[in-house]
């Protein structure tokens, strides 16, 4: 047998080797959220367009999430970091990495583990209403606002403790970052040139260590800067 | 990067194969990715992660005999749920770092070939997979398993040298 039969062989196997693995037994069940459903029927819908649109709230799930792990997966990012402008001093809980196609907020800080209150966006698109509230764990909120025809906008807040981080992709030549405040606060906004591309602004609450972010994919009668400026606490935790 | 990933799906039909394809193999994906992670957001993440591998490297699934493609794509879900957990630990757990092994001495046949590999050591089943399976190079498997290259390449020639073992011992393919 030469070197090539032997590894179309070892291909082969290791194929069927994953085909028997489905006769292991089963995890907890996935039970899809509605996040992720949305993204699997824009994928089906066109698949090349959603490839190159995916990332940016994907991103933010994934980074969050890490907290729940030891440490992250930007750790792997390391090498593709090209400066490190570091926004870290005594009294601010995260730092900025730029990477050539990501910024990481990397928070910091001790976990005083209480649950984060509930904000909303008040002022949204004509039509639009709230239509999930997802808590991630005590630290994370994500809510989505849809207008029930395929258009969302997403509204995302993090507690800012240690490990935790959010992320958010970006690509120089499609995307413009502007620096911006929000009722005073800083943030950044970060507006995609094309036609069916999103806007994310994510802004910093330093007193009550919150990290906000809004994902714009309707871009539609009202700035993504001005629902930001509306966001309110509506409730606060027990 | 657009026009790239164009030349991937570019035409309805490739379009319409890659949507039968996700249908049939999502539910597996769904459950290898979940029973890996045991995390529904990281295991969704997963999903999604293998989806767009899928798209982009299309042209390998077309070279996948027909029958199997289902599995390669379940493969590209299993390798991504274990390059996010193994992102999130700082230290390689010992079973998975334990040897490939000696060759068992109650194989027989090819599906006794096929259980010998399914019973790898993760990091050498997972490495064989996407060296072979999803033709990444060394240093991108290094990256993905917080492995050396020197680490991988050992795991690929063991990985070989254990399949010529087995066939020699087994008479197969002679």
């Amino acid at each position: 047998m030469t070197d090539r039969e032997m590894d179309r062989l070892l291909r082969r196997v290791l194929l069927d080797a994953v085909q028997q693995d489905s006769a292991q037994p089963s995890g907890p069940d996935f039970a899809p959220s509605r996040r992720h459903q949305r993204q699997m029927r824009a994928m089906l819908r066109d698949p090349t367009r959603w490839v190159a649109r995916r990332g940016r709230p994907v991103s933010l799930v994934l980074l969050q999430r890490a907290a729940m792990f030891a440490l992250v997966t930007v750790l792997s990012l390391a090498s593709v970091v090209s400066a490190v402008p570091s926004a870290r001093a005594a009294m601010i809980r995260w730092a900025e990495e730029w990477a050539e196609t990501f910024v990481i907020f990397r928070h910091s800080g001790d976990d005083d583990n209480h649950t984060v209150a509930d904000y909303e966006i008040t002022e949204l698109p004509t039509g639009f209403y709230e239509e999930e509230r997802e808590h991630l764990d005590d630290a994370m909120v994500m809510v989505s606002y849809t207008d029930g025809n395929g258009n969302y906008i997403d509204f995302t807040y993090a507690r800012m403790t240690q490990g935790g981080a959010t992320g958010i992709d970006w690509d120089e030549s499609e995307d413009t970052m502007t620096e911006v405040t929000v009722k005073h606060m800083k943030g950044g906004l970060w507006k995609s040139s094309e036609e069916d591309g999103n806007d994310t602004l994510t802004w910093i609450d330093s007193k009550n260590d919150i990290q906000f972010t809004i994902v714009d994919f309707n871009r539609k009668s009202i700035d993504v800067l001005h629902m930001a400026e509306s966001v309110k606490l509506v409730k606060t935790p027990n | 990067m657009l026009t790239i990933l164009m030349t991937m799906l570019d035409s309805e039909e490739e379009r319409r194969y890659f949507r039968w394809l996700y249908q049939i193999s999502r539910e597996e994906m769904e459950r290898t990715a979940m029973r890996i992670l045991e995390n529904q957001a990281l295991a969704e993440d997963a999903v999604q992660n293998a989806c767009c591998q899928i798209i982009r490297n299309f042209d390998m699934v077309l070279r996948v005999p027909e029958e199997r493609r289902k599995f390669w794509c379940v493969t590209v879900a299993k390798n991504e749920a274990i390059a996010l957990r193994r992102k999130s630990r700082e230290h390689l757990s010992l079973d998975e770092i334990g040897d490939i092994g000696a060759v068992p001495e109650d194989t027989s046949g090819y599906e006794a070939l096929v259980e010998v590999f399914a019973r790898l050591p993760e990091t050498y089943r997972a490495t064989l997979e996407q060296y072979f399976l999803l033709e990444l190079t060394p240093e991108e498997i290094a990256q993905r398993l917080n492995l050396t290259p020197a680490a991988v390449r050992m795991r690929i020639s063991r990985g070989r040298k254990l399949l010529q073992e087995l066939i020699r011992k087994e008479g197969l393919y002679s």
